[in-house]
């Protein structure tokens, strides 16, 4: 029993490991897409930070020179989402999905004298007193900075939501643009704001990825983390906490696949061989994604968890005033 | 302009229409006797980034074009399974004359389209299966993946060794079992754990398996991935890793990673190119030994045990690695004393050694 909460408590910890790069790309697009805006190139933007955040990091010796990089690199690869969306009134997924597959693309092509490169990375940092804790400790206070500014940007994630007067307008504009217009708020300077720090945040999940969970760039080495940000924004109803929730649960699962496969599973049933395999288990989360995804869009459902009215809708002055 | 090129063109069509009702065409000139150039294609089954099995690959590639004169190459990477039969029928339509497919997962792609173009030489790694103009080629990995078992089996302190497999295919039950025999040759206590990621490549997922069995204990990690991630995490998590497919993979972790079973894949590719251009090339199933240079063992790392070049230099017993006595994880004898496991045998390989604390995947083998 005792081997048994050993392993609940490493498969948490190393689930909010795993987890945080994709929230911090799902804390990035519950921003952008508040304000109204669609950007599937969360992908293409976390590969481009990761591999950023290796390349300054190896340049001047400082992860958080390399962290900050891939928030500007994140940013200014949405600016181009932002301006075909926004300024040009394009196809938000179509943008969007070029944008995934530019990211790609570019930083395979850049990426490739870094592969295999020694970089330097966040290092384990135990929080003092807090890791002592029984349980607790273990599960949340022992890891990496990446994970302890994830847990601080939550709150403060939700509370420029939902209670400051930038995250009402934020609201407004992703809600009803018309109206918001109407009160003065600039919906296009909004719409652009929230793009970008929703890119940077993109930006800062593929270094969480690139200089503190998986060690080195790699090519394409998200695999797929960004599309389950996406999908998660959806679960998390726009809302920072249930992303949380399902960016921790999704990096569980994700580790706890290989420790079911070192389990005697000799004298087990057969459904419980089954529930433990883990080809099953690994695909929980993109069931789940889909499953998600059919209740998502129905209609009623989507204005009872609060879909942003105007998500995905380009936004013009004289539509509005016609 | 326009009507110069006007003008030439009534001219070589009334020169054509004079010809033609003369009825004696003019010769065509003969071809120059000067060596053609040969033209070789490969398709990639990963990015030639990847820094293991596919950039092994294209190391292979440009070992061709530096050391075969007139070879002109092409590459074709991250080319999933599916897609697979038609960009090899592109290249064979393109008027490539040997178009190779470096994985065992295009076998069949290559295969459906190699009877449709009997003058192009097709050869697919580690398939094996041929055809008229269709080779397969593959060395015996398992020889390296033995003596870098000796290697782990001297280091671990825990006896407790992991091995990040990729795919569920007879290849990797084989390696495991390679590398499990060798561990187990000198230290008899040894035990070999194995967790699948189900890929070839997903870096978060092999960090992730590392890391689940450092937790438990292990503290050697043998990777089978096409990736250096598993050696990167293992120095990070403190353990002594065993790299795979690139022999620069212990770069990745110069401190404590131990050595690489790696490919060499050139002199194969420079070998088949001249064999077609000679006309000398026929239908074959190549598995070259380590002997033969194309599986090679990096030299064993300054983290290693002493003595472990010495025990590695000194090889297997025998004449290969699966020679009997072997005794399967059940405690069944499955390889008589005297006895090698044929080439077959090893091809369909579905039971896992003495020494593997796991059950091979259902469905593995040649059924």
């Amino acid at each position: 029993m005792a081997d048994f909460s050993f392993l609940v408590i490493i498969v948490l910890s190393a689930g909010i490991a795993a987890g945080t790069p994709i929230l911090y790309a799902a804390l990035g697009e519950i921003f952008t897409e508040r304000s109204g805006i669609l950007n599937l190139g969360v992908e293409g933007m976390m590969l481009i930070g990761a591999l950023a955040g290796i390349v300054a990091s190896l340049a001047t010796d400082s992860v958080w020179i390399g962290a900050l990089a891939a928030m500007a690199a994140g940013g200014l690869l949405s600016l181009i989402h932002a301006f075909i969306s926004i300024t040009l009134r394009g196809d938000q997924v179509v943008s969007g999905l070029a944008l995934t597959i530019f990211g790609a693309g570019l930083s395979a092509f850049l990426g490739f004298p870094y592969v295999n490169v020694p970089a330097p990375k966040f290092a384990t940092l135990p929080v003092p007193l807090l890791e002592r804790i029984p349980i607790i400790g273990p599960i949340f206070f022992q890891h990496d900075v990446t994970v302890y500014v994830a847990f601080m940007l939550l709150p403060a994630a939700w509370f420029w939501i939902n209670r400051t007067r930038p995250g009402l307008h934020l609201r407004a504009v992703g809600e009803n643009p018309a109206a918001a217009d109407a009160l003065g708020v600039n919906v296009v300077l909004t719409r652009y704001t929230y793009t970008v720090v929703g890119g940077a945040l993109c930006g800062l999940g593929g270094a969480a990825l690139s200089l503190a969970y998986t060690p080195g760039w790699i090519e394409n080495m998200t695999t797929g983390w960004g599309w389950i940000a996406v999908g998660l924004v959806i679960f998390a109803a726009w809302n920072p906490w249930r992303a949380a929730f399902g960016a921790y649960l999704f990096g569980a699962i994700s580790r706890v696949v290989f420790d079911v496969q070192m389990l005697p599973t000799a004298g087990l049933p057969q459904i419980m061989k089954i529930l433990l395999s883990p080809e099953f288990l690994r695909m929980m989360p993109y069931a789940a994604v889909i499953v998600i995804l059919i209740f998502a869009s129905r209609e009623a459902v989507r204005q009872r968890v609060g879909a942003p009215a105007a998500l995905g809708q380009p936004y013009t002055r004289e539509e509005a005033e016609a | 302009m326009v009507r110069k090129v006007g003008f030439l063109v009534v001219v070589a069509i009334s020169l054509g229409l004079v010809l033609a009702a003369c009825g004696t065409p003019a010769p065509a000139p003969e071809p120059e006797p000067e060596e053609e150039v040969m033209k070789a294609a490969f398709v990639y089954v990963g990015p030639v980034g990847d820094h293991g099995w596919t950039f092994a690959h294209d190391e292979g590639r440009q070992y061709l074009e530096a050391n075969v004169d007139d070879v002109e190459t092409t590459y074709l990477e991250s080319v999933s399974d599916v897609d697979a039969e038609a960009r090899i029928r592109d290249l064979a339509e393109q008027g490539y004359d040997v178009i190779f497919t470096t994985s065992a997962s295009f076998r069949d792609a290559t295969a459906a389209v190699a009877p449709e173009y009997p003058d192009v030489i097709f050869e697919n790694c580690s398939g094996f299966l041929t055809d008229e103009n269709m080779g397969s080629y593959f060395g015996r990995m398992y020889q390296a993946k033995y003596l870098a078992g000796i290697v782990a089996g001297m280091t671990t302190e825990n006896d407790k060794v992991g091995y990040v497999a990729p795919i569920q295919i007879p290849e990797i039950i084989r390696l495991i079992n390679g590398a499990t025999l060798g561990a187990r040759s000198v230290n008899p206590d040894v035990e070999m754990e194995v967790v699948w990621i189900d890929n070839w490549f997903d870096p978060p997922a092999e960090t992730a398996a590392v890391n689940s069995m450092v937790d438990a204990g292990v503290d050697v990690i043998f990777t089978g991935t096409d990736t250096t991630v598993p050696v990167s995490t293992a120095d990070e998590r403190g353990v002594w890793s065993i790299g795979y497919d690139s022999c620069e993979s212990c770069d990745a972790a110069p401190d404590l990673c131990l050595t690489t079973p790696c490919w060499n894949w050139g002199p194969i590719y420079a070998d088949i190119v001249e064999a077609v251009r000679d006309g000398t090339w026929k239908r074959d199933t190549i598995y070259r030994p380590m002997s033969e240079g194309t599986v090679v063992l990096t030299e064993v790392g300054p983290a290693a045990a002493e003595g472990a070049q010495a025990a590695v230099d000194a090889g297997w017993p025998g004449d290969d690695v699966f020679c009997g006595p072997i005794h399967d994880n059940h405690g069944e004898l499955r390889v008589a004393e005297g006895e090698c496991m044929t080439d077959m045998e090893l091809i369909c390989f579905d039971w896992y050694v003495e020494g593997v604390n796991s059950e091979v995947p259902e469905g593995v083998g040649c059924q």
